[in-house]
């Protein structure tokens, strides 16, 4: 199934970014996800010794979803900043609201699971973004 | 991967901390229960195990072996899941990390292949989103066992990765198994170079290398250095790894040669189950 196929009826909105335009801030709250649709977009983290840029996402990445699928639900903080790189992106704001509603369909094992892996993602890189500088 | 497999395989580690959970098979559904004392460890690095563990009641330490040294990574507590990556990655990938108990606790344990079902009903935008989050953690994951934490670089000389002392933060993590293969090797930024060596024994961290003197001559083996090392393991599997000198000893018993203890640095997914099936006991 193609990023678009997947999408349909998810899509809240499109937007475009222009190059280097900050989409997601680190700190910010926030409660949208969103999905790349062209282009592509830099994660970048705050560290110690400065920003790290942790991955390069592309077309069919989603980015933003922490926020929703973590135990502090809705709350969430953003946790790295996603930055569009080699010019304008596009992306699709997705609609918060119906991605909460199917997680809260799961049972609660798997809702548990879910934001479990979003925690040790987390984990593992705020260790990473800790050590990266430190050791050089 | 078949529920038979996974039975199969568990009856294969009559070590590993999951045993305790005694024919898991036995009582799918109703979700078993089991009391670990604080200290214990639950869960290791290393291992293959189906399950995954809710805490009821306590607190548990998530620790990753990073540079030689065991790190914390989380403390999870009453009401939170860990060794989740058990729901993708039961036979094909060790767990990432070992869950050792802070407190006295009480944890319900699931099984992989029940909750699989409901992985695959998922809608499909979640199932997506989903597995993308399982797939960055598995390459962070991956990123971080590169690093070396700087506490190491600093006590160089008092860590033991290939300690034998049992207990504490030295403790062995991988289990060792015995060998005797020859394998040819060359430092990383040599590629015409052939040395060879002997393998004398292997774990999923490391190995230890007997290597004639004469190989000093031919390329510095200093602490820190990193070379390629192939091998065919005696179960017939080719080994091709990167792994970087930890300690050294001059004068190995039989050959007069030297005695290297190398940690990997790189290795595929494919060398890392193969030599999984090695070491099993």
């Amino acid at each position: 199934m193609s990023i678009e196929e997947l999408l349909k009826g998810y899509v809240a909105k499109e937007e475009i970014y222009a190059d280097k335009a900050v989409i997601v801030e680190e700190g910010a709250k926030g409660i949208w996800a969103y999905a790349i649709l062209e282009g592509r977009a830099k994660v970048k983290k705050r560290t110690a010794k400065g920003m790290v840029t942790l991955d390069i996402l592309e077309k069919g990445a989603v980015f933003g979803e922490m926020a929703l699928f973590s135990k502090e639900k809705g709350q969430g903080i953003r946790s790295a900043s996603v930055i569009a790189a080699h010019g304008p992106v596009k992306v699709a704001v997705l609609d918060s609201h119906r991605l909460i509603q199917d997680f809260e369909a799961l049972s609660p094992r798997f809702q548990a699971i879910v934001a479990s892996t979003v925690g040790s993602l987390k984990a593992v890189t705020d260790k990473v973004c800790t050590l990266t500088l430190s050791s050089k | 991967m078949s529920v038979g497999e996974t039975s199969t395989r568990l009856n294969f580690r009559a070590n590993e901390p999951e045993r305790t959970m005694k024919n898991p098979m036995h009582k799918a559904y109703s979700p078993l229960r089991l009391e670990y004392d604080k200290g214990d460890l639950i869960m290791k690095e290393g291992d293959y195990g189906p399950s995954i563990y809710k805490i009821r009641r306590g607190k548990v330490g998530i620790f990753k072996r990073i540079g030689g040294q065991q790190l914390p990574m989380a403390e999870v507590t009453e009401g939170d899941v860990f060794g989740e990556t058990a729901l993708f990655h039961t036979g094909d990938r060790p767990r990432p990390m070992s869950a050792r108990a802070v407190e006295d606790c009480e944890l319900e344990v699931w099984h992989s292949s029940e909750l699989l079902k409901e992985y695959d009903k998922m809608p499909p935008l979640l199932k997506y989103i989903f597995h993308q989050t399982s797939v960055r953690f598995v390459r962070m994951n991956k990123v971080i066992e590169k690093m070396t934490p700087q506490e190491e670089k600093k006590e160089t000389a008092k860590i033991e990765p290939f300690s034998e002392k049992q207990g504490g933060a030295t403790q062995r993590l991988y289990y060792r198994k015995k060998l005797d293969v020859n394998c040819t090797y060359r430092p990383l930024n040599s590629p015409t170079a052939r040395l060879e060596g002997q393998i004398k024994d292997i774990s999923l961290g490391g190995l230890g290398l007997e290597i004639p003197a004469k190989n000093l001559l031919n390329s510095p083996h200093e602490q820190g250095k990193i070379f390629y090392l192939d091998t065919v393991l005696p179960n017939g599997k080719p080994l091709s790894v990167s792994a970087k000198i930890v300690r050294i000893e001059k004068e190995a018993q039989s050959t007069g040669g030297c005695w290297v203890g190398m940690e990997f640095t790189h290795l595929t997914d494919e060398d890392s189950k193969n030599l999984g099936f090695f070491l099993m006991p």
